[in-house]
C-alpha cells in the first residue's frame, strides 16, 4: 500500500476533505440561487407551479455549480506544480526504468468498423510500443464480432497484411466470434476466458483509438507500482477532426479538458470512472469480478447492460480496487463524431446505457462515489428533460400572465426591500448562470496562458481567443438542439423504446443526407417556431430573453447541415482557427495513421454485398487465411452435408446473387464448403460456372496482372 | 524448352484445347501471384506437360480439367515436400500452407522456389514454419462466472413490474395514457388563471 491506494487513514481523510470543499461550493452555489430564485417567484400566485419550478432550478442550478467547481478546483490544483494527488507522482521518472514490465495484452473489440482505419491505427500503436524497445511484453488482439462479410473478409487480409508488414508472428492475433452476445462487454469477456491468465494487465481500445507506446509503457509501470490499482483510465485527446462539428469539438475538450480533467481527478481520486477505451485494466481481479449479469426486465432499461464501464469500475471498487484517471498524460487519443447527427446516435446509446444505471442506484455494496457516478451519468441527460420542462413551464407562466394582463409580481419579494427591482434580480440570477457556465471555459484560457508556450501550441492567443468565442457561439446555438434530443431519449427510453438508429447514410461526398437531416431536426425547427409564436402572442416581451434557446431550434438544420461539412473544416483549419497541439505538431503515431490511410483504403467500402464472399472462394490466400480461422465440424448430419452440398453447388452454378444472405454466411462459416468451393471454381470450366464468376476470374486476372 | 515442345507435339489433340488449358493453368498461378513472366511460362508448360501425360492415359477426360487438378497436385506435392508431413486434415494442412507462403511473402522473395522441383533455402524454410498460421496464441481456459448484483429494494420492485407488463401488456400502454393524462391535466391547471 501506498498513499494512492484509496483505503489508508491519509486517503480517506484527504479524499474527503476536497470532496467536502467541492460540495460546499456547489451547496453554497445551488443555495444562493436558490435563493434569489425563490424570492423572485414567491410572489406570483402560481398555486404551487413555483414549487415545482424551484424544485427544478435548484436541480440545474446544482449540475451547474457542480461542473463549474470542479473547473475551480481543477484549476486551483494544476498550479504550482500540479495536484500532488496525481498517480503519476507514485513514479518519478528517475524511477520509471527500474521498473520491470508484465505481459500485457492490447485488445481492440470492432463490429463492422472500417478496416483501413482500425489496422493503420494498430500498426501504429504496435510500431510506437516497438520503439520502446518493449514490444516482447506486448501481445495484440483484434476481438471481432461484425457480421458484414466483405467486413469479416477484409479484417483477416489485414490482419495477414499487418502480421507480416510488423512481422509480428506470435505477438498480433486476430479471434472472430462466431455468435456475438453481449456486444464488446461479451466480447472481452471471451477474450478474458480464452486467454487472460497469460496476461497480467489488458489494455482496451476502441476501433478509432490510438495510443503512444511510451504511454502504454508507463500505464503498465504505473500498475506495477500501485498494485492496488485495477484501472487506470487516459483521457484521450479527439484527433482526425475534418467536418466543423468535429473540429469544434476536438477544440473545445483539448482546451477546456485539462482544467475539468484536474478538478475530476481532484475529487475522485482513487475512486474514479472507467470509460470503456484507452484503459489499462488489471485482469484477474476484471475476471473475477466483472462479469455482467443482465438487468431484470427488458430493454431498454433492463437486459443487458449497455454501459459496461461504469458498471465495471463500480464493481472494481466494490472489491476494493482503486481506479484512477490519469488526466495529464499525453499519447491517448480518439475520434469524436463527425456530425451532430452522429453524436445525436452515440448519445442515445448512452443515454439508454446511464438511465439502465438507475437500477444500480441502491445496489448493495457498491461505494457511494460510484452511485454518485451513476446518477451524474443518469442527470447528464435527464438534466436536458429538466431544463426542458423549466422553461416550458416559465414560458406558460408569462403567456398565462401575459393574456390575463394581471402583474406577474404582485408581492414584492424581500430583493424590493433591498431596492432591488425584479428585471435586476433576474438579471443577477442570469448573471451568476452565465458565470457558472462560462467561467469555467475562461479559467481554462488562463491556465493556457499562465503555461509557458501554451497558447503557442493552439496556434497563438488570437487564434485561442477567437476560437473560444465561436466555440461558445456554437455550443449556445447546439444546446437546445441537445436539449430536445436528450428530452425525447430520455422519455423514449422510460417508455420502452430501445436504441434503434441505423448508421447515418452519406451521399457520395460525405455530406448528411438531407432526408436523415429533416427527419431528425424537422421538429425541433416546428417546435422553436411554435414557442416563439406562442411567446411572441402572448408573452412579447419574453421572447428577447428566449431568443437564443429558440434561434439554436429554429436553426437546427441549417446548423446541422453547415457543421457537417467537410469544407468548412478546411476553411477554418487553414485560418488557423481551432487547431489544437495534435493538429499542429502530428504525433508520430498519428502521422503513420494519416499515412497509411491514404495509402490503403478499405477493401470492404464500395464493394457489392457478395465481394468479400468471391473474394474468399476465389483467391488463394484469402481462401486459406479464412480456412485457418474456422474451425472444422465433426460428425454433420445427413440433413447437414445435403444443405450444405445443394447451397454450394447452386452457388457455383446460378451466382451469389441466388442465394440468400442467410445461406451465404452459412457457407463462409463451414470450412468444408469454402475448401470445396475454390477448388471447384478453379477445376471447373469457366463455361460451367455462373456469370459472375466468370467475371470475377477475368477481374482478378487483369487485377494481378497490372499489380 | 525445346524438349518441352516435341513432347507437347505427340499429343493428338486440337491446339485450341490446349490453348484453353494453358490459359486456366496460367490464371491458376497468377492467383498464386506467380507474376514473372518467365517463371510462370516455365511452370505453365511444366504442368501441361504433366497433364498431357495423364491425357495419354485418359483420352477422354478434357485437358484443361486435367491441367487443372495437375496444379492441385503440384501444390500439394511441393508442401509436402516443403513444410513436410502433418497430423491434420488435408483440408487444414493445405490452408495452412497456403496461408504460410502468403505470409512469408514467398512468390515475390523467392518466386523461383515457388512449386520448384530443387530444395528450398534454409531461410525460406524457416520463414514458412514460422509463419504458419495460428490466429491465436495456445488457449488457457479461465472462469469468468456471472455474479449477480444485489439490487438491492430496486430488484424486486423492478421484477415483479417487468413481469407484471409481461403479462399484462395493457398495463404497459395503461401507465403511458395515465402519464399522457397527467401532463394534460397539469397543462390544464397550469393555465387556470
Amino acid at each position: 500500500m501506498n498513499e494512492f491506494s484509496p483505503s489508508t487513514d491519509a486517503a480517506v481523510h484527504r479524499v474527503t476533505r476536497r470532496r467536502m470543499g467541492v460540495l460546499t461550493f456547489v451547496v453554497f452555489m445551488t443555495g444562493l440561487m436558490t435563493l434569489i430564485m425563490a424570492d423572485f417567484i414567491w410572489g406570483m400566485p402560481m398555486r404551487g407551479w413555483n414549487g415545482v419550478q424551484l424544485l427544478l432550478f435548484a436541480v440545474l442550478s446544482a449540475l451547474i455549480s457542480f461542473g463549474a467547481g470542479q473547473a475551480i478546483f481543477g484549476f486551483i490544483a494544476r498550479r504550482g506544480g500540479g495536484d500532488l494527488c496525481r498517480l503519476t507522482r507514485s513514479l518519478p521518472p528517475e524511477e520509471e526504468p527500474d521498473i520491470p514490465l508484465a505481459p500485457t495484452a492490447i485488445v481492440m473489440p470492432i463490429f463492422n468498423e472500417d478496416v483501413a482505419r482500425v489496422f493503420a491505427g494498430l500498426r501504429a500503436i504496435y510500431r510506437s510500443v516497438e520503439r520502446t524497445g518493449q514490444i516482447a511484453q506486448f501481445d495484440f488482439y483484434v476481438l471481432s464480432d461484425s457480421t458484414d462479410p466483405n467486413k469479416l473478409i477484409a479484417e483477416e487480409i489485414a490482419w495477414a497484411e499487418s502480421r507480416r508488414e510488423l512481422d509480428a508472428t506470435g505477438r498480433f492475433f486476430y479471434r472472430k466470434l462466431r455468435t456475438g452476445t453481449n456486444k464488446k462487454a461479451g466480447n472481452i469477456a471471451d477474450f478474458c476466458r480464452r486467454w487472460g491468465r497469460r496476461y497480467r494487465y489488458m489494455v482496451v481500445l476502441d476501433a478509432d483509438s490510438l495510443m503512444a507506446g511510451d504511454l502504454l509503457v508507463r500505464l503498465v509501470r504505473l500498475m506495477e507500482r500501485n498494485p492496488g490499482t485495477g484501472i487506470i483510465q487516459t483521457a484521450p485527446s479527439l484527433v482526425r477532426a475534418e467536418t466543423l462539428y468535429a473540429r469544434v469539438m476536438q477544440f473545445a475538450t483539448r482546451l477546456y479538458g485539462p482544467v475539468f480533467l484536474a478538478g475530476l481527478n481532484y475529487w475522485q481520486q482513487g475512486e474514479g470512472n472507467y470509460w470503456g477505451h484507452n484503459a489499462i485494466i488489471r485482469v484477474a481481479p476484471f475476471m473475477e469480478h466483472c462479469a455482467l449479469p443482465k438487468l431484470p426486465g427488458r430493454e431498454p432499461i433492463g437486459g443487458r447492460i449497455l454501459s459496461h464501464d461504469f458498471v465495471e469500475a463500480a464493481l472494481l471498487r466494490r472489491a476494493g480496487w482503486a481506479v484512477w484517471m490519469l488526466a495529464e498524460a499525453e499519447g491517448s487519443f480518439e475520434e469524436g463524431p463527425p456530425t451532430l447527427i452522429d453524436a445525436a446516435k452515440r448519445d442515445r446509446r448512452w443515454c439508454q446505457g446511464n438511465l439502465q444505471h438507475g437500477l444500480l442506484l441502491l445496489a448493495r455494496g457498491l461505494p457511494t462515489i460510484s452511485r454518485i457516478h451513476f446518477l451524474l451519468g443518469i442527470m447528464s441527460y435527464a438534466a436536458s428533460l429538466f431544463w426542458l420542462t423549466l422553461l416550458l413551464l416559465g414560458s406558460l407562466i408569462l403567456v398565462g400572465f401575459g393574456r390575463t394582463g394581471l402583474t406577474w409580481v404582485p408581492k414584492p419579494g424581500f430583493a424590493a426591500t433591498l431596492g432591488v427591482n425584479p428585471a435586476v434580480q433576474s438579471g443577477v440570477l442570469v448573471g451568476m448562470t452565465l458565470l457558472l457556465l462560462f467561467g469555467p471555459k475562461l479559467l481554462a484560457v488562463i491556465d493556457l496562458i499562465i503555461q509557458r508556450g501554451g497558447t503557442a501550441r493552439f496556434g497563438g492567443f488570437g487564434k485561442v481567443l477567437a476560437g473560444v468565442f465561436l466555440e461558445s457561439l456554437f455550443s449556445a446555438l447546439q444546446a437546445p438542439i441537445l436539449m430536445l434530443l436528450h428530452a425525447k431519449f430520455v422519455v423514449l427510453t422510460v417508455l420502452g423504446r430501445g436504441v434503434g438508429w441505423a448508421t447515418q447514410r452519406r451521399d457520395g461526398e460525405g455530406r448528411v443526407n438531407w432526408s436523415e437531416l429533416f427527419r431528425v431536426h424537422a421538429g425541433h425547427t416546428a417546435f422553436g417556431l411554435g414557442w416563439a409564436a406562442i411567446l411572441a402572442f402572448g408573452a412579447p416581451r419574453t421572447l428577447l430573453w428566449m431568443l437564443p434557446v429558440l434561434a439554436g431550434m429554429i436553426l437546427a438544420i441549417p446548423f446541422s447541415l453547415l457543421t457537417s461539412r467537410t469544407e468548412l473544416g478546411r476553411w477554418t483549419r487553414a485560418r488557423g482557427l481551432f487547431c489544437t497541439p495534435e493538429e499542429l505538431i502530428l504525433p508520430v503515431e498519428l502521422a503513420e495513421v494519416e499515412k497509411e490511410i491514404g495509402e490503403k483504403t478499405d477493401i470492404s467500402t464500395h464493394q457489392n454485398e457478395d465481394d468479400g464472399l468471391i473474394r474468399t472462394v476465389l483467391d488463394p490466400y484469402t481462401n486459406a487465411l479464412h480456412l485457418c480461422l474456422l474451425h472444422e465440424r465433426s460428425g454433420q448430419t445427413d440433413e447437414i452435408r445435403r444443405y450444405f452440398e445443394e447451397n454450394r453447388e447452386r452457388l457455383l452454378h446460378s451466382g451469389p446473387g441466388a442465394l440468400p444472405a442467410r445461406e451465404k454466411s452459412a457457407l463462409l462459416a463451414d470450412a468444408e464448403s469454402i475448401d470445396w468451393l475454390h477448388r471447384e471454381l478453379w477445376r471447373r470450366r469457366p463455361q460451367n460456372l455462373a456469370a459472375e464468376w466468370q467475371a470475377a476470374l477475368q477481374q482478378n486476372k487483369k487485377r494481378l496482372i497490372s499489380a | 524448352m525445346g524438349e518441352h515442345l516435341d513432347a507437347m507435339s505427340t499429343v493428338t489433340l486440337d491446339p485450341l484445347v490446349w490453348a484453353e488449358a494453358y490459359e486456366r493453368v496460367e490464371n491458376h498461378l497468377l492467383a498464386y501471384r506467380v507474376t514473372n513472366r518467365f517463371l510462370l511460362t516455365q511452370l505453365t508448360q511444366e504442368i501441361l506437360l504433366a497433364a498431357s501425360v495423364q491425357h495419354v492415359l485418359a483420352p477422354d477426360r478434357l485437358p484443361a480439367d486435367l491441367a487443372a487438378e495437375e496444379v492441385a497436385r503440384s501444390l500439394n506435392a511441393w508442401i509436402e515436400r516443403v513444410i513436410g508431413p502433418s497430423d491434420e486434415t488435408p483440408v487444414r494442412r493445405t490452408a495452412r500452407a497456403r496461408a504460410a507462403i502468403y505470409l512469408a511473402d514467398l512468390p515475390r522473395r523467392w518466386p523461383a522456389s515457388f512449386l520448384s522441383n530443387q530444395s528450398p533455402p534454409p531461410e525460406l524454410l524457416e520463414q514458412l514454419r514460422s509463419t504458419y498460421v495460428a490466429a491465436g496464441p495456445d488457449l488457457e481456459f479461465s472462469n469468468m462466472q456471472l455474479r449477480p448484483i444485489d439490487l438491492g429494494p430496486v430488484s424486486g420492485a423492478a421484477d415483479e413490474t417487468w413481469r407484471a407488463f409481461a403479462k399484462w401488456p395493457i398495463l404497459h400502454s395503461v401507465m403511458t395514457w395515465g402519464l399522457f393524462a397527467g401532463v394534460l391535466g397539469a397543462a390544464f391547471y397550469l393555465s387556470r388563471f
